[in-house]
């Protein structure tokens, strides 16, 4: 993994899945190694470690970046949400959540964070997509047990339900 | 009794993936654990000429470094047993391991495999059908004859095997 940082450590203030979190960082280290070697939030994942499969996705201040070329001082500040702040306070899963579930929109599950978070975002600002619309928002994310049907099922089922919370 | 035949089912670890819960080789962690890089081959066909792991054994957080020295004879395969360890005088395949770096930290173990002073010479790579059966082809593997198949000995034997695979269009 890339990105792990050398020189002197710098002081990163971030809110997480609604957590105030304050980590000493490398001023090169990534937001992907902050979240998860520093802070142990390791539902998001590395893939390509350069920005083309989407595997890193989270969101930060409510918009999708791939985490493993963001600089994770570039973020001070900001509220990020990964995979594991995508559940309600309660445990509950969200409507897209769940319907990666009915629709098997899972297999190995190495791509789901990264879409999932892709997908939060995108169903936050446009609640009824089309399937050419999903297609288009998910075509920055790489599955390669290549299920992308289900996946766009599970769109279509969770924005059937009312979309995301 | 209800069956499950025809039925939609769930994954059973469907949920602890949509909760980023699930636990992956990469994201295991344990006190103490050491990180583990190779040393791959850079070309597809070649004479290793020299290894020197010296430096690299040397470096910060370095425990442990393997080659095939360390395991000569060890030969893994499922149909056909002609898989070494770590390459033996010769590579075979780019990306082929050479040596296994343990170190304390990731970033330890990559400038170990950096240090690692390996020359190879590189030979002449056979690198489809034609280049395999042609007269006077180097052999991929010149030791075929002491490789133990595993399911019987009427596995095809003599010089380079070849395959190929074609798609019905």
């Amino acid at each position: 993994m890339t990105g792990k940082g050398g020189g002197t450590a710098v002081q990163l203030a971030i809110t997480v899945n609604g957590q105030r979190r304050t980590v000493e960082v490398a001023p090169d280290e990534t937001l992907l190694h902050v979240l998860r070697e520093r802070l142990g939030l390791t539902g998001t994942k590395e893939g390509c470690d350069e920005g083309e499969c989407g595997a890193c996705t989270v969101l930060v201040d409510g918009r999708p970046i791939d985490s493993c070329i963001m600089a994770a001082m570039a973020v001070d500040g900001a509220e990020v949400r990964t995979v594991e702040g995508l559940a309600g306070p309660d445990g509950q899963l969200s409507p897209i959540q769940e319907a990666f579930l009915e629709t098997g929109g899972v297999q190995c599950g190495f791509c789901t964070p990264g879409f999932l978070t892709m997908l939060t975002a995108f169903l936050e600002t446009n609640p009824s997509p089309t399937e050419a619309q999903v297609r288009e928002a998910i075509s920055g994310n790489i599955c390669r047990c290549t299920g992308y049907s289900q996946i766009i099922d599970a769109v279509m089922v969770a924005t059937a339900q009312g979309g995301v919370r | 009794m209800t069956s499950v035949i025809g039925a939609s089912l769930r994954r059973t670890d469907g949920e602890m993936k949509v909760r980023g819960e699930a636990v992956y080789g990469v994201d295991y962690v344990e006190a103490g654990m050491l990180v583990g890089k190779l040393l791959r081959s850079p070309v597809p066909a070649g004479r290793i000429v020299s290894l020197d792991t010296s430096k690299a054994e040397a470096m910060p957080g370095v425990r442990s470094i393997a080659t095939a020295a360390d395991a000569p004879d060890t030969l893994g395969g499922w149909v056909l047993r002609d898989q070494p360890l770590f390459a033996v005088d010769r590579v075979r395949y780019e990306g082929e391991p050479v040596a296994a770096v343990a170190a304390e930290t990731v970033d330890q173990a990559e400038a170990a495999v950096r240090a690692i002073e390996l020359t190879i010479e590189e030979t002449e790579a056979v690198a489809d059908i034609e280049a395999a059966l042609a007269p006077h082809a180097p052999l991929v593997h010149p030791d075929w004859e002491r490789y133990v198949p595993t399911a019987g000995d009427d596995y095809p034997r003599g010089g380079n095997v070849v395959a190929e695979m074609i798609s019905d269009p």
